[in-house]
């Protein structure tokens, strides 16, 4: 991959990786340490993405080893992981219907973690199917239905809690 | 297309994403890492144009030969012989592997060390051939820990081969990062002959921003390779977890420094001629280590090779009177056919296009593949489509698998040299310039599959068990020829 190509997919992607990151290490700082570990390392092995042939998948497997890395760290040295209030990560303060949001948003919290990550990489990363399906080594249909599944299940439980 | 199309969301879908959407990146932020990476220079493509063929490639090919080399051994003198064949003229050195001839080879005579503004960087080992060399240095002192460091290490860590022609032929091979420890291996051309030979990180930018020193130079001394430098051999087997689905897996060795173990593992599959790796994606399937009393050897780093060297893990320091429980939970299989002589002169399935066909047609294949016991794949029938022309090749499987690649060959499918397409949903498809007359050769080339027995793999150990490793066992597993199975 040449710089002016990279420098294309950085435009197209430096937000959905960002925005993924955040969802997951729920620090700004930590997330643009970890986007830009990312894109330094998607530079860095670029001849293998040849290989591999879709970028956003790779993209988000770097970064998804990135996160993990970043909680082995912390782990390792006991760190606490510190995550900032909701206030500054999350977009929704100016939505109508912030308050249902904000419980929807506690509803998803309690899903189990793969489920959790299959929430971010369709609805805050934005990723089709396709993609999804490779990151995860599934093949597309089963992340689809999956998710369709997840989102079934997800809206049944909201409307009970609602109630 | 990678994105979700958001028109396709149903209003509830629309509610998740809207609860869940975090705060965009800062453009102020973005610009910067976006100058950060226009500001790295290119120079690893033009390391690449110097070189005939990538290393992956050269050990691609390396390996394919030494299986096809043990395959034809096996045949002639029969599996129980060919290990202690092929180790009674094999030698095996760090980072270099086998060599038939210790003469033709040499060594470090003795680690050296340069420290600078509290960075040391020591030249621990060096292997080299006739064919290439294998050098490995550590770096002490580090003051930050984040991989962001060492990230730019990687990248900017040059080595300088022959003082007098830059010649950027290095080749980064991999990193072990232990807290204060970054160990960096690469690959060279052959140096034993070499004249005025030094080796140089010629600058390590972004560590203390920009403020450390600028070269780190080293003048190797090379003696001949003796006997004690080689790593000992192992043909006693090794530990082995339950067979599930005819794979095992097995601890092939570990390796110590006053600070962590580290293990190296694989799963065996019956053929071992074919690529395995644990389960990735959001699932993650890590192996567990647990002593006696059920502390947690939790896995710091994980390093893969090929199927036949396995894994590397790093762990924190086991002691030897301890007894340990690993598990690993589940493994995704990667099936390759690798045999050359299968890919391109028996293919198992021939499509014969002389008679008469009109679109729709259907060949009857009705064949099952068994491409690794006890896998196997099954091939219904080929379907010839039109607008545009194309074949449908419909299969299915005995377990559910995750995706699979063919290959074909063929005169008349222009799409179809030898390149595998892949494909999930039980239908293949072929793209063809025109309606066919000649052959169609079909075959597999790839396929994946998860497999989750219901307690995984586990393997009872203590380390005085295991063969002990000399060096980082990244790449210098020995080759155990497998057992035979019905």
């Amino acid at each position: 991959m040449r710089k002016a190509e990279l420098n294309e997919f950085y435009d197209e992607w430096i937000q959905a990786i960002y925005r993924y990151t955040l969802s997951r290490v729920k620090h700004v700082d930590d997330a643009q340490d970890i986007t830009s570990q990312t894109f330094l390392s998607a530079w860095q092995n670029r001849e293998r993405y040849q290989e591999r042939g879709e970028f956003a998948a790779w993209l988000f497997s770097i970064a998804r080893n990135k996160i993990k890395d970043h909680f082995r760290q912390a782990q390792r040295k006991q760190n606490r992981i510190q995550t900032l209030g909701d206030d500054e990560i999350y977009k929704l303060s100016a939505e109508p219907q912030h308050e249902t949001l904000i419980a929807l948003r506690q509803v998803i919290s309690t899903l189990s973690e793969k489920d959790q990550e299959l929430i971010r990489l369709r609805y805050v990363a934005g990723l089709d199917f396709a993609t999804i399906a490779k990151i995860s080594r599934r093949s597309p249909a089963a992340c689809r239905k999956a998710c369709s599944r997840l989102v079934a299940k997800l809206k049944a439980h909201f409307e009970q809690e609602q109630e | 297309m990678t994105k979700l199309n958001t028109n396709s969301l149903n209003p509830f879908e629309e509610k998740i994403s809207l609860a869940i959407q975090v705060k965009d990146a800062p453009e102020d932020f973005t610009q910067t890492l976006k100058s950060q990476l226009e500001s790295i220079p290119e120079s690893k493509e033009m390391a690449q144009n110097l070189r005939l063929k990538s290393p992956k490639m050269r050990w691609a090919v390396a390996g394919i030969s030494l299986a096809l080399i043990a395959v034809i051994v096996v045949f002639a003198i029969g599996p129980k012989k060919v290990w202690a064949e092929i180790s009674s003229f094999l030698q095996r050195l760090p980072g270099v592997g086998n060599v038939e001839d210790l003469g033709e080879s040499c060594v470090l005579a003795k680690p050296m060390s340069i420290t600078q503004e509290g960075y040391t960087i020591t030249l621990e080992a060096l292997s080299s051939t006739d064919k290439k060399s294998w050098v490995r240095f550590s770096l002490d002192g580090w003051q930050g820990d984040r991989d962001f460091y060492y990230m730019m290490i990687r990248e900017f860590g040059k080595l300088q081969y022959n003082i007098d022609t830059i010649k950027p032929q290095s080749t980064f091979v991999g990193d072990i990062y232990q807290s204060e420890l970054l160990y960096l291996e690469y690959e060279l051309p052959p140096v034993c002959h070499a004249k005025d030979f030094r080796l140089a990180f010629l600058s390590l930018p972004a560590s203390k921003q920009n403020m450390a020193p600028e070269v780190w130079e080293f003048e190797p001394k090379l003696r001949a390779a003796q006997k004690e430098d080689t790593l000992p051999k192992n043909d006693q087997g090794f530990l082995s977890s339950e067979e599930h689905e005819g794979i095992t897996m097995q601890i092939l060795a570990y390796y110590e420094t006053p600070k962590f173990t580290g293990l190296s593992y694989r799963f065996q599959t019956p053929s071992l001629r074919n690529s395995v790796s644990l389960l990735g994606g959001w699932n993650p399937s890590n192996p567990m280590i647990v002593d006696s009393e059920g502390n947690n050897y939790y896995e710091q780093d994980r390093r893969s090779a090929s199927s036949h060297f396995g894994y590397f893990s790093m762990v924190n320091k086991m002691p030897h009177d301890e007894s340990f429980h690993l598990n690993s939970p589940s493994m995704m299989l990667y099936w390759n056919e690798l045999d050359f002589e299968i890919l391109e002169n028996k293919a198992p399935i021939t499509i014969d296009f002389s008679a008469n066909f009109e679109k729709g047609h259907e060949w009857k294949l009705d064949f099952w593949y068994e491409y690794d016991y006890p896998h196997k794949i099954y091939f219904d029938k080929v379907v010839y489509r039109e607008s545009p022309p194309h074949l449908e090749v419909h299969y299915g499987t005995d377990n559910d698998i995750n995706y699979i690649q063919l290959y074909c060959f063929s005169d008349v499918a222009p799409l179809c040299k030898g390149c595998p397409y892949s494909s999930t949903e039980g239908v293949f498809r072929i793209g063809l310039a025109e309606k066919p007359s000649g052959q169609l050769k079909l075959g597999l080339y790839s396929v994946s599959r998860e497999i989750e027995p219901p307690e995984g793999w586990t393997i009872d150990f203590t380390l005085d068990e295991l063969p002990k490793a000399e060096w980082l066992p990244l790449y210098d597993v020995p080759y155990i020829v497998p057992e035979q199975r019905p």
